[in-house]
């Protein structure tokens, strides 16, 4: 077996849980992960520069979701879209909806997944990377090709749209938090 | 309260956990497949016609890298029974097997052949054996049956450089090896590759034996163009004068592939291939000629050299008398800073070559992202860093003014494209200043990583190519 492959299938069996997760939050169904997870795959690894770590890999993988996730959205605006008030798979999931054990925040998260449905590709990207990868806003910017100004602009419509529906939400800036117990690996 | 982190973290665990009920879960190898087959018709993608080498006949011959470090020349294989495998294993990033190792039935074939400069016929048969699950007089027979009259039943030197593999469909029978019946058409593929390079250079079939022993041997003995342009003038000289050719090479092919230890014995024993004992050409191929090397054949720099000798970084020295020739030698002796590399001059800010090649002059501008060739190194007027993440996404989004690409984003930039007098698929690779290519690209630590540096190969250590001044070409470090 070639280098990338078995690269791939590490990452499929190590990693393919969380990077499925990833694309569920930017696409909020799960036909649409796998497709976008199925997208990214292919962009990540047909190109020769090999991943040289499952970390890098993990996180090529993630930053080709966000712009395949971007530029699916840009080839497809003539397509029919998804009337509106289907939440795809949020209003049908048992994986999901079933889960007993944080029947607490279920409603919540369901509040904020819908409302970040509901945001445009652009703004959605950049709130799932500034809030969920925890990516400054400069990071954000370089990983999606966008301008600094750009994705501020983004990230205030889109935190503003949030707000007004996820109420017992915290949108602190996550700066000043302790982010991620692995160092902010995106 | 939760924060937002918190809550998408959240949610980003409630679609993982559905992850395993997915079919994507359950099996990738569409994603294994899309991925091969855009490795393997990329290189047609950028080339001359644009289409040019997909789906011609029976092979695509693809620029092809596995990502392993320190590879063999051939493609990594992973035998499914770890212990019978003679093989050691290639990449360190492999994991343990575990119980969730793929069953033997879904064993997949990874990896064309490749065939090198200089590979030998019988390395090249144990390449076919090994991947077609023949054995390597079968896969030798296939060859010879695949050769012209004209090679005389020899397969040294006629299957050309290249990477090579059957249809890809038929790759993925799952058993663990190619289609032995897609053998011979591969063979036949690697032999036609052959003949074009020869007509392509005006060769008449009366002589493609001949060529290909002389390409052969200048294969070995020198690497530039212009050495080895340098070195036909000598062969053919020496001929001319009946003086033996007294090349090592000869002899030393003889001893590696008949198993003999390639000492100093090998210069004295007595074979056709000791061109010191024996006068003349040797009576076939030392080796698998590369087009270049062809080339250079039929086009031999004009003089009277009888000698050359050949510093350890490869630049040869030529000599009219014996004289002259230890004086050369003494010259090559003489302490000196390691040579660099052939290297690019800056002209206006364009990346020459110092010298016109046989393919003309060559110069390049690189402006990322994209590339520009203005001669003989390829033919296309602008080619795309096509293989970037970025490079496509900004081809996917021209009309965006919000899409930019970076020029400098931190990494080296590469893609692939195909050298219109070679066919031969060929990597290319830019690293800015100070970035490092990595592992993935050279199993070599790299070198001068404080300029920046080009690296055009089909091979696995990719050599840098630098820039320098026109009046500063010729010395280095």
């Amino acid at each position: 077996m070639s280098a990338w492959s078995e690269h791939l299938d590490t990452l499929m069996r190590e990693r393919g849980a969380a990077l499925f997760g990833y694309a569920y939050v930017l696409t909020g169904d799960r036909a649409d992960a796998e497709d976008l997870l199925q997208e990214a795959l292919v962009r990540t690894f047909r190109t020769r520069r090999g991943a040289s770590s499952l970390d890098h890999a993990h996180a090529y993988v993630k930053r080709a979701m966000s712009t395949a996730f971007i530029d699916s959205h840009r080839r497809t605006k003539a397509r029919p879209q998804r009337a509106d008030g289907d939440r795809g798979d949020l209003t049908a999931d048992p994986a999901v909806a079933s889960a007993p054990d944080h029947a607490d925040g279920v409603a919540d998260r369901f509040d904020l997944h819908t409302a970040i449905l509901q945001l445009p590709p652009r703004e959605r990207a950049c709130v799932v990377l500034r809030y969920l990868d925890d990516l400054p806003v400069a990071g954000v910017a370089a990983e999606l090709g966008l301008a600094v100004g750009t994705v501020k602009r983004y990230l205030s419509d889109g935190v503003k749209t949030l707000r007004a529906v996820c109420t017992d939400i915290d949108f602190a800036e996550p700066d000043t938090v302790p982010v991620s117990p692995q160092g902010g690996q995106s | 309260m939760n924060t937002i982190h918190e809550a998408l973290t959240t949610i980003a665990h409630d679609g993982a956990r559905a992850f395993e009920t997915t079919a994507l879960a359950a099996d990738h190898r569409g994603v294994t497949r899309t991925v091969r087959r855009h490795r393997t018709i990329r290189a047609g993608v950028t080339s001359v016609a644009g289409i040019a080498l997909v789906g011609v006949g029976a092979t695509v011959a693809t620029q092809w890298r596995d990502g392993a470090g320190p590879a063999p020349a051939g493609p990594t294989h992973t035998d499914p029974q770890p212990e019978a495998s003679a093989v050691p294993e290639a990449t360190s990033t492999t994991p343990e097997p575990s119980a969730s190792a793929a069953p033997l039935d879904e064993v997949q074939v990874e990896g064309p052949i490749t065939i090198t400069e200089g590979m030998r016929a019988d390395q090249i048969a144990a390449e076919f054996a090994r991947l077609f699950g023949v054995s390597v007089g079968e896969a030798n027979a296939a060859m010879v049956a695949a050769l012209p009259a004209e090679a005389e039943g020899n397969p040294e030197g006629w299957f050309a450089v290249g990477i090579w593999m059957p249809e890809e469909f038929s790759v993925l029978d799952g058993v663990g090896t190619y289609d032995p019946t897609d053998m011979e058409p591969l063979a036949e593929a690697a032999v036609a590759r052959t003949i074009e390079i020869l007509e392509r250079q005006g060769v008449t079939p009366d002589t493609w034996q001949q060529t290909l022993v002389i390409a052969s041997i200048v294969e070995e003995e020198a690497t530039t163009y212009d050495d080895r342009r340098g070195v036909t003038r000598v062969i053919k000289n020496r001929l001319r004068e009946d003086m033996p050719l007294q090349l090592d090479s000869t002899a030393y092919y003889y001893a590696d592939v008949n198993g003999l230890d390639p000492t100093d014995d090998a210069l004295g024993a007595d074979n056709p291939y000791n061109t010191y004992v024996y006068q003349g050409l040797p009576p076939g191929p030392i080796g698998t000629p590369s087009a270049d090397a062809i080339a250079a054949t039929m086009e031999p720099l004009p003089g009277g050299a009888l000698f050359f000798v050949r510093g350890s970084s490869g630049g040869a020295l030529f000599a009219e008398t014996y004289e002259e020739h230890l004086a050369n030698i003494e010259e090559l002796n003489a302490p000196t800073g390691t040579t660099v590399q052939p290297r690019f001059v800056d002209v206006e800010g364009r990346w020459c070559q110092p010298e016109p090649t046989h393919e003309g002059e060559a110069c390049m501008t690189i402006d990322l992202p994209d590339v520009r060739f203005d001669g003989g190194i390829a033919p296309s007027s602008v080619v795309p860093f096509a293989d970037d993440p970025e490079a496509t996404v900004r081809a996917d989004s021209v009309t965006d003014e919000d899409y930019t690409v970076e020029p400098d984003f931190g990494q080296c930039w590469s893609f692939s494209f195909n050298r219109p007098s070679y066919a031969e698929a060929s990597l290319f690779i830019y690293c800015p200043a100070g970035e490092d290519a990595g592992p993935a690209w050279s199993s070599q630590p790299e070198q001068h990583l404080d300029v920046e540096r080009v690296y055009i190969t089909n091979g696995p250590d990719p050599v840098a190519y630098l820039r320098v001044d026109s009046d500063a070409a010729g010395t280095g470090n």
